[in-house]
């Protein structure tokens, strides 16, 4: 059985959003509510959303952390949801049934990687599902489609000659917050900026 | 915390008051009913809080559905019992209003025998206890600090003693007033009573004093996340975080050390007004009598009450996640 990851290439990641704006396109996520979405590392004072980069002139720093669903094999939001809403396939990805969700946002709380969002159209929490429909018809999701410069790579970490296998191993990607215990799928290759 | 945190806020408090006050009641029967002491009415007091305790559980479920935006859907929680302490906790919350229910028909069919009641009435109150666990740890995630410690568990089971403590005091003393002046001797049990049941809150509201002081001493020297929280509590929000303690703790705590000082009596000199309250009967005027300390009792609930109320709301308040 696969088990599907996501690789993202921190040292290839250059901000434009092109996930963001192609996760929202296909999946039709309402204003505010981002599957997939890029954090700016800079300057800890600017807005949320705005590129203002840390340091003084010249000597100045700005770099990108991407963030999507981990898809962990732990998932702490599906143990939290009291009617089951969200389940982990055999391949890895972890799907929010929004049809049984009653909105009471526990998975939000649980979270860590702030993934679950509140959809105030739907009244219901939903988030990224590895555009599990195109996974079946062995396309890949839509932000590793999209991404202009390669940062992400989709893949069967099962498979040990697949691209993100070999990748992931040669980059040694590391999983987010791996102290938390949720073993997400999602990997990142270079050094975590802050 | 959102506008939406506030149904939830309110949950909690209603159903800690309702099943503290049903193991409170129930402990105060058992007593008279060994002490072969008026267990006529402390069975109508009972029966009075149990109805009481329905009413606030059943008004908490109600609430409870303003937090959840998909109402009809909270009834799938029962296959999730396995995996969710949030389903748990709401199947547990409904047995036990059902259980208290049946505790009422027991009690008022009196020829059930009292050890049936009575062990009716102990599987009831574990299962109000199952609840009370269940509501604490939904709330032990690992990405959030100042959730994830033995204090969260303890902040709700002390919050569950005080208000059952208090609201029991309440509500004896407003169920008296009607009643206890027309059976003699009953109000002098009841200063008794008022006596155990100001050192039982006492030692509650001392539990939530340090569980709140323990609290803020880990956040002040754990990891980032709970630094933050400590900022929020101790500088974003100070004012709310030195009511909840003066006026929710320590203000009860005095009140409550004063009623079992007093052994549950005060002394009041008779006006017009008073004696036709005195268990003496109306027109007396005693120079001064003893009366059980109501007063006392409501403004130490009263002030409990803002105070669970605001620790609560600054539990949703303060708590910051360990994000990426």
């Amino acid at each position: 059985m696969a088990k599907y990851a996501i690789l993202v290439d921190l040292h290839r990641c250059i901000g434009c959003h092109a996930c963001t704006v192609a996760c929202k396109f296909l999946n039709e996520t309402p204003i505010g509510v981002d599957w997939s979405w890029v954090k700016t590392i800079g300057d800890p004072a600017a807005e949320i959303g705005q590129d203002v980069p840390s340091g003084t002139y010249p000597n100045l720093q700005m770099a990108w952390l991407p963030l999507l669903c981990m898809h962990c094999a732990d998932p702490p939001c599906a143990h939290v949801c009291p009617v089951g809403a969200i389940n982990k396939r055999g391949d890895g990805i972890v799907i929010l049934d929004e049809d049984k969700c009653i909105g009471c946002r526990f998975c939000i709380w649980a979270c860590p990687y702030e993934a679950p969002k509140q959809d105030e159209d739907k009244d219901v929490v939903s988030k990224c599902h590895m555009c599990y429909f195109r996974v079946d018809q062995g396309l890949e999701p839509a932000c590793v489609e999209a991404c202009v410069y390669g940062a992400r790579i989709f893949g069967d970490l099962n498979d040990p000659e697949s691209e993100i296998s070999r990748k992931s191993a040669a980059k040694l990607a590391h999983p987010l917050l791996p102290e938390l215990g949720a073993q997400p799928a999602v990997r990142y290759a270079g050094a975590r900026p802050r | 915390m959102t506008t939406q945190d506030w149904p939830l806020v309110l949950f909690q408090i209603l159903v800690q008051a309702g099943v503290g006050m049903f193991l409170v009641l129930g402990v105060m029967h058992t007593i008279s009913h060994f002490r072969r002491e008026y267990e006529e009415e402390y069975t109508r007091l009972a029966l009075v809080g149990f109805a009481i305790v329905f009413a606030l559980v059943g008004a908490a479920l109600v609430i409870s559905w303003f937090h959840v935006s998909q109402m009809l859907r909270v009834f799938s929680s029962a296959p999730n019992l396995g995996s969710s302490w949030m389903a748990r906790e709401v199947v547990f919350i409904v047995a036990f209003l059902g259980m208290v229910a049946v505790t009422i028909g027991l009690w008022l069919f009196r020829q059930v025998p009292y050890n049936i009641r009575l062990g009716w009435g102990i599987l009831c109150g574990l299962v109000g206890l199952m609840a009370m666990t269940s509501m604490s740890m939904i709330y032990m995630l690992n990405n959030r600090p100042a959730w994830n410690t033995p204090s969260t568990m303890m902040t709700f089971m002390t919050t569950t003693a005080i208000l059952g403590i208090l609201t029991s005091g309440v509500v004896s003393g407003a169920y008296h007033l009607v009643v206890g002046r027309r059976v003699p001797g009953l109000s002098a049990v009841l200063s008794r009573d008022y006596s155990t049941l100001g050192m039982w809150a006492l030692v509650a509201l001392v539990v939530q004093g340090v569980n709140v002081g323990a609290l803020a001493s880990y956040l002040s020297t754990g990891p980032q996340a709970a630094r933050d929280a400590f900022d929020i509590l101790i500088n974003t929000h100070r004012a709310w975080f030195w009511l909840r303690v003066i006026a929710g703790i320590m203000a009860p705590l005095l009140i409550a050390a004063a009623i079992w000082w007093m052994r549950g009596k005060e002394t009041v000199r008779a006006s017009g007004l008073v004696a036709r309250l005195m268990p003496s009967g109306p027109g007396a005027m005693a120079a001064a009598v003893e009366i059980p300390a109501y007063r006392w009792m409501f403004a130490a609930f009263v002030l409990a009450l803002m105070g669970e109320l605001t620790g609560r709301f600054l539990f949703f308040l303060a708590v910051v996640p360990v994000t990426p």
